[in-house]
Formats: C-alpha cells, sequence, structure tokens
C-alpha cells in the first residue's frame, strides 16, 4: 500500500520525498492549450495556474528528481470529456508527458482517450480516474480489457464494497482510494457541473440559493413537515461544509480539516488496495506535507501490524477537534 | 402557422423530417394501457412544473404536429433504488406489446448489488421475440449486457461528460469560437469513442439538450442520437439527502443509506436568493438524488428546428421529473 501524494513544483520533491511521499501525481497545462481556451476549460480538473506544473522543463527535472528517490510519477489527463478537436492536441501532449518527460502512468477519464491512448501504441500504463465511476465489477472487467492498470475507485464506494471491488480486480488491476481532502456530494463521474471560479462548486452554490420543499404533487409542504425538511437541509449544509474541505482551513495544530478514512486504513490495507490517495494538487506545500504527515502517521502503524482498535483509535485522535470527526460527516468510508 | 421569428432557418412541422420517433417514459405499466398513443396533454404528475410542460406540449405541436408514439422507455437512469421490479417490467412490456411499442429498459449506475436487480431484468428481456433496447449508464451494465447479445445497448445521457452546468454554459454562447465549439461538441462523437460503441453493437447515442447549444452532426455517423425532452440531468449522487430524511443525524447522508423511496413525496425546487448572471429565472429541481434543469424555449426550438441537421432520430419525452417508482 502506497502513499500517492498531490505534487505541482520541482521545489516540493525533496520535502515530500523526505516525508514520506511514496507516488506523486501531477499535471501540466501546455502553452497552446492556454492560447485556445485560457483558464474557461480545464484540461485536467484543476485551473491551469493553480494545480499545474507550469513547463516542461519543470515537469521533466520534477520526475528526474523523483526518480532519484525511486518514486513514480503519474500525469492527469483526466477531464470527464475530450472534445473532437481537443483530442490531438492531448494525444500529442500524452506521448511527450511519456516519452520526453518520463512520467511513469498517464491517469485519464474520458473512454475515448483510453480508446486512443491504446490504440496509438503509446507505453504507458493507464490509470482510471474516479471520474469514470468504476462502482462495479462488471465495469472492471470492462476496462480491463482496454489494459487498463490502475482503477481509482470513487469516493461513495463503502468499505464492503471496496472489498468486493478488490476481490474482482485482485491480480489483474490495482485499486486506488481516496484517503484524504475533498470529498464530493455527487457521483463525481455524474456530476459534469463547472468548478470555474466564477460560479464555484455546485454543489457549494447551494446553500446561497433558496430552497423550497413541495410535495409529489406541487403542493407546498405542510407546516409541520417543513421544520423536518429544513432541519434536513440545514444538516445537508453542514455535511456540504465538511465535503468541501471544511473551508480549506487547518486545525490549530496545522492539520487540514476535510474529508478522511484514515481510521478505514487497516480495512483497505487487508482488501490489498494498493494506493492511498492524497488529494490537493492546488493546496499549499504546507498542506500537503501536513496532508502527507497524517496519512504517514497512521499508515506506519499499520505496516508495524498494530491491532486495527489501537490504529483507529490513534487515527481519530489525530483529528481535533474531536466534534469534527465525530460527526461522521467528514468521513469518506463510515465503517461503523 | 407560427412563424419562428428568432430564426428563420427554423423549421416548422410541414418540413421536419418525418423520420423522427417518438418515446414516451411511462412510469408503470397502468400508464402504458391507459395512454391513448399521444404525448399527455398535461401529465397530474408533473410535480408543480405544469408550465414546463405546457411550454414543451405546444413547441411540440407547432413544429410536429400531433404525434404518434412507437416507443415506451421504462425504468430509472439516476438511482438503483428505483429499478423498476421483475414483475413491473413483465406488465410494462406486455401492455407496451399489446399497443404494438416497441420497449426500451432505462438502467442507473450501479454498484455490484444494483447489477444483481438487473440481470433478471435482462433475463426476461432477452427471451423476448423482438430486441429489445437497454439503455446503459454505466460501463458494467455494458458489460454485463455482452451476456444477454439479443439485447440492444443504447448509451445513455449520463454517459455524456461533456461540461453541462445551466448556471453558466448559457454564456458561453458567445464565448470565442474555440471555447464555444469545444462545449457544445461531444466526446462521444470523437472516432475512438465511436469505435468503442461500435465494438459493444451501440447504435444509438442518447444526449442532454444544454444550456449551450449543441453543436452536433450524426447524420454520418454510424450511430444516430435521441434526445430527451423537457428534462436535463445537472448532477446525480448515491448521496440522496431526502432518504436521510428519518435517519439519526450522525447517520445521514451516506451512499448506503436505507432508501424509503422518500424521494417519491418531495420535490425541492432551488432558485438564486443572489443571481451571480442575472439568471434569476433560473430554478434546479431537485427529486431523489438528481438535480434537474426545465428546458427553456430557446432550447426546445433550438433542437426542433434542426432535427434533421443534427441527425436526431429519437425524442424521448418525460411527462415529469423521472424519477417514478414503477
Amino acid at each position: 500500500m502506497k502513499i500517492l501524494t498531490p505534487i505541482n513544483s520541482l521545489q516540493e520533491v525533496e520535502m515530500l520525498a523526505e516525508n514520506g511521499a511514496e507516488e506523486f501525481y501531477c499535471g501540466l497545462v501546455p502553452e497552446e492549450w492556454l492560447q485556445r481556451y485560457g483558464g474557461a476549460l480545464w484540461l485536467n480538473r484543476r485551473s491551469p495556474k493553480g494545480g499545474n506544473v507550469q513547463t516542461f522543463a519543470e515537469l521533466n527535472a520534477l520526475i528526474a528528481a523523483a526518480h532519484q528517490y525511486g518514486i513514480p510519477v503519474f500525469l492527469t489527463l483526466n477531464a470527464p470529456a475530450y472534445a473532437p478537436e481537443q483530442m490531438s492536441m492531448v494525444i500529442d501532449l500524452a506521448r511527450r508527458l511519456v516519452e520526453e518527460a518520463g512520467a511513469d502512468a498517464l491517469i485519464i477519464a474520458d473512454p475515448g482517450l483510453l480508446v486512443a491512448l491504446v490504440e496509438s501504441g503509446l507505453d504507458a500504463p493507464l490509470h482510471l480516474s474516479s471520474l469514470a465511476a468504476t462502482l462495479n465489477g462488471r465495469a472492471i472487467d470492462f476496462f480491463r480489457q482496454w489494459g487498463v492498470r490502475r482503477i481509482i475507485l470513487p469516493r461513495s464506494v463503502t468499505l464492503d464494497e471496496m472489498r468486493h471491488l478488490a476481490e474482482a480486480a485482485r491480480g489483474v488491476v490495482e485499486l486506488e482510494a481516496f484517503i484524504l481532502n475533498e470529498g464530493c456530494a455527487f457521483e463525481e463521474g455524474y456530476c459534469p457541473t463547472s468548478k470555474h471560479h466564477s460560479v464555484g462548486a455546485y454543489c457549494t452554490g447551494l446553500a446561497d440559493m433558496e430552497a423550497s420543499f413541495f410535495t409529489a404533487r406541487g403542493d407546498e409542504v405542510p407546516a409541520a413537515e417543513r421544520r423536518e425538511v429544513n432541519a434536513l437541509l440545514q444538516d445537508y449544509y453542514r455535511w456540504l461544509f465538511f465535503v468541501n474541505n471544511a473551508g480549506c482551513s487547518l486545525s490549530p495544530e496545522g492539520l487540514p480539516y476535510g474529508p478522511c478514512g484514515l481510521c478505514a486504513i487497516p480495512q483497505m490495507h487487508r482488501m490489498g488496495i494498493a494506493s492511498l490517495k492524497i488529494v490537493g494538487r492546488e493546496a499549499s506545500s504546507w498542506r500537503k506535507l501536513a496532508s502527507l504527515r497524517l496519512v504517514k502517521a497512521v499508515v506506519d502503524r499499520v505496516r508495524q501490524g498494530r491491532p486495527d482498535d489501537e490504529v483507529r483509535t490513534y487515527a481519530q485522535s489525530l483529528r481535533t477537534p474531536r466534534e469534527y470527526c465525530q460527526s461522521g460527516f467528514m468521513c469518506y468510508y463510515r465503517w461503523w | 402557422m407560427k412563424k419562428c421569428a428568432a430564426d428563420e432557418r427554423w423549421r416548422t412541422k410541414r418540413d421536419t423530417s418525418p423520420m423522427i420517433e417518438w418515446a414516451i417514459h411511462m412510469r408503470d405499466s397502468r400508464a402504458v394501457r391507459t395512454c391513448d398513443g399521444r404525448l399527455p396533454a398535461l401529465s397530474p404528475n408533473s410535480n408543480g412544473m405544469a408550465d414546463v410542460h405546457r411550454l414543451a406540449l405546444r413547441l411540440i405541436d407547432e413544429y410536429f404536429g400531433t404525434l404518434t408514439i412507437s416507443r415506451v422507455y421504462f425504468g430509472n437512469e439516476f438511482c438503483q433504488h428505483l429499478i423498476p421490479s421483475l414483475a413491473s417490467v413483465k406488465e410494462a412490456y406486455g401492455a407496451a406489446q399489446d399497443r404494438g411499442w416497441r420497449f426500451s429498459l432505462l438502467t442507473p449506475y450501479v454498484t455490484d448489488e444494483g447489477l444483481d436487480k438487473l440481470r433478471p431484468l435482462f433475463a426476461f428481456l432477452e427471451t423476448q421475440g423482438e430486441p429489445v433496447e437497454v439503455v446503459f449508464n454505466d460501463w458494467g451494465v455494458l458489460q454485463q449486457l455482452s451476456s444477454f447479445p439479443h439485447l440492444k445497448p443504447v448509451h445513455g445521457r449520463l454517459l455524456d461528460k461533456r461540461l453541462r452546468d445551466p448556471r453558466i454554459t448559457g454564456l458561453y454562447k458567445s464565448a470565442p469560437i474555440p471555447i464555444r465549439t469545444a462545449v457544445q461538441r461531444s466526446n462521444v462523437t470523437t472516432s475512438p469513442y465511436l469505435a468503442l460503441l461500435r465494438r459493444h453493437g451501440v447504435e444509438l447515442v442518447e444526449l442532454d439538450n444544454v444550456m449551450q447549444g449543441l453543436d452536433i452532426d450524426f447524420r454520418n455517423t454510424p450511430v444516430g442520437v435521441a434526445l430527451y425532452v423537457p428534462y436535463g440531468f445537472v448532477a446525480t449522487g448515491r448521496v440522496c439527502m431526502i432518504a436521510s430524511l428519518h435517519q439519526p443525524q450522525r447517520e445521514r447522508f451516506r451512499p448506503e443509506t436505507k432508501c424509503h423511496h422518500e424521494c417519491q413525496q418531495y420535490v425541492t425546487v432551488y432558485t438564486y436568493a443572489r443571481p451571480p448572471w442575472g439568471n434569476e429565472e433560473q430554478r434546479f429541481l431537485l427529486k431523489g438524488n438528481t438535480h434537474f434543469y426545465a428546458h427553456t424555449e430557446e432550447m426546445l426550438r433550438f433542437v426542433f428546428s434542426r432535427c434533421e441537421h443534427l441527425g436526431i432520430r429519437r425524442f424521448i419525452y418525460q411527462p415529469g421529473l423521472p424519477m417514478w417508482l414503477s
């Protein structure tokens, strides 16, 4: 079980490698894309300037430095869909990332790009993004046919479901699971809304809208029921706050809030999950480091063979304030 | 006949292609049996969305005249808790057969538990005389369909992953050409994607009518295209807010929350308190686990007037928010 860490600059390699990163992922947006689309359309799920390595030269150096530590680097080409006129540019970019920069794998989501890359003969492992929404064993079979090496499970997969998927995948494809930072209110692969800063995430924006409940016949909900549904709505908005990283804030100890699966690591380790993904390419170096340390502290105890209960208690003790953790709203995987 | 003032090129019912098939999404077998073969004048189950349907029906009449239904859609695209029972599929299929209508089963994205619910439905439909369509919105469902060679897979609209955000994408119509073109086209029309579909025997792709407009031309592609009217989906997910209504706080908003079909009781309408783009008229409709938008007059006129150019082979009319418990 590896710890997969986001990175977006050469300067972060040493810091993250020395603190336990075992795999890196990052993105790069070429100048050609920026000239054509500016920041209006995203090549890889992060804004061009905010979450990406800025130049090929820096990427080359980043990958070379990571390889010095024996750490592979995966590159994101994970837009949910590329339009017909974008496809050739993305395929060319894929080739440059692999053949010139030395990327160890490409993270993709668009089935059309998957087929195009396989048929292009590009010699690179392909990781299937959570945006492909691989929720069942037959979907694993489907993508396995196309030579996918790793599948990133959607955040909505429960631990029970993950166990079954891990059995279906055993020996044929690796599984990666989210472990820290940033949730999704919807199924990520079925939420093709904009994350552009001018509107923000659709789910986040719901709290700024007026919500009116109606019966199925279109009548207003009676007053007694309205109190109940309004209370539900307030809980929902509170859950959305945690899903969206609790406002990207840090605890007094400097640790990141936001969705977390730390206390499920012992179970995921037994299932044979290949990699634990920390989200946040766009985050500050400090936040990346704090996230990595948090995950590593728990993974180390699992690797030492400590009992599950002890690991869970320890993991929960790291999440302060306690009421955030105990609310259950900060959990990817509520295993209790 | 009313003139389409906004665009002289818009067609009217006299010169619209007669090759378009009209399907209706039926909530249950009773609806199939009682339908008179035309679009319903106004559905009693329109969830307070009568204005949406009034508009759609008026424009359908304007562009196409009186329609004859020839296909029934049955099932659900968004939630595995709304997968119909085998008994209800048998009833609906039988009712459609009695009417001489073709049958399409809608399926949602699913976990393995959802796939287990679908298999008996596929097994039943597989044994029927005429090949039945199954609309898949999950690649695992398509993979499962390979075990049922008599069924015809149709690519569902949830797999059209193009940017579709009704809050903002309408503004892309005035964006620079490369941006506008990219959001109006679909990855479904790339040659590798089409090759993938052909390999799996897919001959029809369903899309939503999106705010930014459609720049597609399926006339010369190996697959046809179908569009839904009058709702598109914004986002959907396994966490269903309303399913948590009677759950203790700590148990709320989990993908595995026990469903009691609370979605059948409520619709939530979101409107802007502070409209970001002057779009104060917009509203988003939440039913169960899915947010929807309603088609505007401009959107409907756009596709109705360009059916032939877009290569539209079928429209699917949904007489209410498509979250029925069949």
